[in-house]
């Protein structure tokens, strides 16, 4: 095997790394915000909603995103870095 | 045969989202279901002290924005109610805590006996429920109210709102022997099943505190619930009546997970029959995450103010309540699944050791307190 695809997958692992922990430092953030803004009150209050909605949407999207659909698409890459590190260079 | 590559990248994009979202959620969110049920006190403790500092920040009416008065002052009310419930819960559990929260029952109780808490309904009645207690006429909502004090009353036997407490349940029997189906209206020409499940709860509770025996009027309401209020095709609860007790609504699990609640108080049987409905009936799984189904099957709706946003038929005030009935019968499986959703959804954070759900605010984090100590059986 050469070098180049086992620096491939390593590659991989660590730009996934990076944007899960991105994406795990910008839900922190924003749960930070909504607590400290008592989200729910201004959810539910007729004038401003819109910006609380706003913040309540994306971090439940943020939120639902992280925890059921980028564990997969980590994985996916990983396992798509895999094969490609096995397939023969020719 | 060869299969496309197109294909392949599917199935396997497929498989992968599958995996990931069957292992990595359940063991992120909601880790303390577990500590919860096994009545863990620091767990307790955590959200507990959140419920306390609101109650001692004086949550009003004028804390809500619902946009409609009645709904502010009613969740203002509940507020109240479930914080003197879930606060009395975890001192009885943990007798160690009593003096931590005594302030902060205290201070709820003193709201629910203050005619100012009640604007709401004195607009829809005319008269405070306080003001108006000997004049036996609707006010259906004050089984809250007393299911509150009595829970107050079991934690300091010599509570100064003992008094209350009696005049509140004495005037309540009066206006459920009245009515042939012991309907009491929450607002004029409304009444809810589920309010009268608290009515009957907190009478039946204060009989227990008082000595008083009121065996057969929850035997005559529980024959009355089964015949005429319960469906009996899912077990579920009719959310709302008309004033000659037809049903007006469906069946829903909003009110049948807090009536079973209620009910618990009063007659076992009947909230273990109220509970298996929307944990056997109701409940439904996805990765690990429980929900229940806000309406029986064969009936549909979009839900209401009392049910909050109902998501591919799952309610979330339904689930939030089904977890104190998860809780009664004993199912640690369920409960850690609605435990999970309640989680993923209300987004616990931790302040200076306390817990509160952001999304919550002061009702929910209550409810939610409520519910994760409700007593078992």
């Amino acid at each position: 095997m050469s070098a180049r695809p086992t620096m491939s997958v390593r590659a991989t692992i660590l730009r996934c790394a990076a944007v899960v922990l991105g994406l795990v430092a910008l839900h922190a953030l924003l749960v930070e915000v909504a607590a400290r803004t008592d989200l729910v009150e201004r959810l539910l209050a007729p004038a401003g909603a819109g910006g609380a909605l706003g913040l309540g949407v994306a971090l439940l999207v943020l939120r639902v995103g992280l925890l059921f659909v980028v564990p997969g698409a980590v994985l996916l890459r990983v396992v798509e870095a895999i094969a490609r590190a096995r397939r023969p260079l020719c | 045969m060869r299969i496309p590559a197109g294909v392949r990248r599917a199935a396997l994009s497929l498989t992968c989202l599958l995996v990931g979202a069957t292992l990595v959620p359940r063991h992120v969110v909601g880790r303390d279901a577990a500590a919860w049920f096994a009545d863990d006190r620091d767990t307790a403790q955590g959200l507990a002290d959140a419920v306390a500092d609101a109650a001692l920040a004086h949550v009003t009416a004028a804390s809500f924005h619902t946009g409609n008065a009645r709904f502010d002052g009613e969740w203002a009310m509940g507020t109240q109610q479930m914080t003197v419930l879930g606060l009395t819960q975890v001192a009885l559990a943990h007798p160690e805590l009593r003096a931590r929260y005594s302030s902060a029952i205290d201070a709820a109780a003193g709201r629910l006996v203050d005619d100012a808490t009640f604007a709401f309904a004195t607009a829809a009645w005319g008269q405070g429920p306080w003001a108006s207690l000997d004049a036996d006429r609707g006010h259906g909502y004050l089984g809250y109210v007393a299911l509150a004090l009595g829970s107050l009353r079991e934690l300091d036997p010599d509570t100064v709102h003992a008094a209350a407490h009696d005049r509140l349940v004495d005037a309540l029997v009066r206006r459920v022997e009245a009515h042939p189906l012991g309907i009491v209206q929450t607002y004029p020409g409304e009444a809810y099943p589920c309010d009268l499940a608290a009515i009957v709860g907190a009478i039946a509770q204060h009989g227990r505190i008082t000595g008083v025996d009121r065996s057969a009027l929850v035997a005559r309401m529980a024959s009355i619930y089964r015949a005429r209020w319960i469906d009996p095709d899912s077990g579920y609860l009719v959310q709302s009546l008309r004033p000659d007790g037809s049903p007006l609504d469906a069946p829903r699990a909003s009110g049948t997970a807090l009536a079973g609640y209620f009910w618990s108080f009063a007659d076992r049987d009947l909230a273990d029959e109220l509970d298996a409905a929307v944990l056997e009936v109701g409940a439904t799984s996805l990765f690990g995450f429980g929900g229940i189904r806000e309406y029986a099957p064969r009936h549909a709706g979009h839900g209401d103010i009392d049910s909050g946003p109902v998501v591919l038929g799952v309610s979330v005030s339904g689930t939030g309540f089904s977890i104190a009935a998860a809780r009664r019968r004993g199912d640690a499986d369920r409960f850690v699944e609605l435990v999970r959703t309640a989680a993923l959804f209300g987004i616990p954070v931790d302040h200076d050791g306390k817990r509160r759900f952001v999304t919550g605010g002061p009702l929910g984090n209550a409810i939610l307190l409520t519910m994760l100590t409700a007593r078992r059986p």
